[in-house]
């Protein structure tokens, strides 16, 4: 069983894929922040998606809201993934980034590997905090409520014109 | 008038140069900060989660105090129970691939029997260091103790350096140091040699450490549907235990209802 294990692993870190994208992780600080993003958000994509899977497969919900359901957690799963990376790649934007790191870190301007450096590790941290705090536990609460409500008032109306 | 100015001047003063040092340690933090990864995601969530949410509930949600306090202290038992399932399985995802690694078993002389069996050819990789970070390091610490026997002025700079390498591991500040002393080796072949393996030693530890964080990351995925059925059984029970549910909530049925559900997504989201 474990040697089945390492095999796996091993072909997985020997891939032409799996190396590309670690060196491209290394040599570019954008890609790692982007690739940060991407399994944050993913691990909410499929937390949303289960959910609407265990929803559909729900008796103790009557069927005809069952879908309602499954469609209120995919809409919520869709916002939270669309403000979260779109919440990251615009805190991520390089004259976003430029325009900050030049203000926050202009006693190193005679330091110029410093610099870079320090806006490396600013772009990384403040794309993920803006992501993983401010789009995903303000904006998307803010943003997923009317849209519920939209999808509510929709389902109202099918049900009351039948 | 003239004390006034000269008072708010050195105020002025006083408080630029708060601000250019604190700017300055920012600087300084932020060059510092290394290996950003999973554990950097997994530390911000819970952040949010246990903090941010409860914060939020409480200065902007509209319900009574009950529920509110209720939904507020809820928030952080259920990111500690995450934290609690995630970070075990980066910390042991991370130290199983980490220990395959240092045995070798990563690395693609292992990798090319495979290929050798299929069809034939030699991997052009094979005999390459990628990410056994501990043979990275031996060849790294047994090439500067060879260049520091024949340069006293490389052995005397590196001397305390190689000692917190040989217990520890190789970081943003070790690496500076070394550098600097490679520069002053004075055999040129040496001089190269050490560099190389201290890159060397270098990218190693950063392949492992993004390989160590993506297989924790999938295995992270996999394990979600267990993991959110561990959370459903245990939640309910240690809050029951630490808060007291309120009347209003306590009479509502386990049944999704469309208010319900509303809600949640106003108390900070659904499944996070």
């Amino acid at each position: 069983m474990l040697s089945i294990v390492e095999n796996r692993l091993n072909r997985f870190a020997n891939s032409s894929v799996v190396k590309r994208h670690i060196n491209k992780c290394i040599n570019k600080q954008d890609f790692l922040t982007k690739t940060l993003l991407v399994t944050s958000i993913s691990k909410d994509v499929f937390a949303y998606a289960l959910r609407v899977h265990n929803t559909m497969k729900n008796d103790e919900i009557p069927k005809d809201k069952r879908s309602f359901v499954a469609t209120m957690d995919a809409v919520t799963g869709i916002t939270t993934a669309v403000v979260q990376f779109g919440t990251g790649l615009l805190i991520g934007n390089e004259k976003i980034q430029g325009a900050i790191c030049k203000r926050l870190f202009s006693e190193l301007k005679n330091e110029p590997k410093k610099f870079e450096q320090a806006s490396k590790g600013f772009k990384t941290i403040s794309t993920l905090i803006g992501a993983t705090l401010f789009a995903k536990r303000i904006l998307v609460p803010l943003i997923a409520s009317p849209i519920a409500g939209y999808i509510e008032n929709k389902h109202n109306q099918k049900s009351n014109s039948k | 008038m003239k004390i006034n100015s000269l008072n708010n001047d050195i105020s002025y003063q006083g408080r630029s140069k708060i601000v250019k040092n604190i700017k300055h340690a920012a600087g300084e933090c932020f060059a510092k900060i290394d290996n950003i990864g999973e554990g950097t995601n997994i530390a911000l969530d819970f952040l949010g989660k246990a903090i941010l949410v409860p914060a939020v509930i409480l200065s902007v949600s509209k319900e009574d105090k009950e529920t509110k306090e209720y939904s507020a202290i809820k928030n952080p038992i259920a990111a500690t129970l995450q934290l609690m399932m995630e970070a075990p399985i980066l910390m042991f995802g991370s130290k199983f691939v980490g220990k395959l690694a240092n045995e070798g078993k990563l690395d693609p002389v292992a990798a090319d029997i495979g290929k050798l069996k299929k069809n034939g050819k030699i991997n052009p990789d094979a005999n390459q260091i990628l990410y056994n970070e501990k043979k990275a390091k031996n060849t790294f610490l047994y090439l500067a103790e060879r260049a520091a026997k024949h340069d006293e002025e490389f052995e005397k700079s590196t001397r305390g350096l190689i000692k917190k390498l040989e217990e520890g591991t190789l970081n943003k500040e070790l690496k500076r140091e070394f550098t600097n002393a490679i520069e002053k080796i004075a055999n040129d072949i040496d001089k190269r040699n050490v560099s190389a393996a201290l890159n060397g030693y270098d990218i190693t530890q950063k392949r492992l450490y993004h390989l160590q964080n993506r297989v924790s990351f999938l295995m992270a995925i996999i394990l979600t549907p267990l993991l959110c059925k561990a959370e459903d059984f245990l939640f309910p029970k240690i809050t029951n235990l630490i808060i007291k549910q309120p009347k209003q909530q306590t009479q509502k049925s386990n049944m999704i209802t469309l208010q319900g559900f509303k809600n949640l997504i106003k108390k900070g989201g659904l499944n996070a």
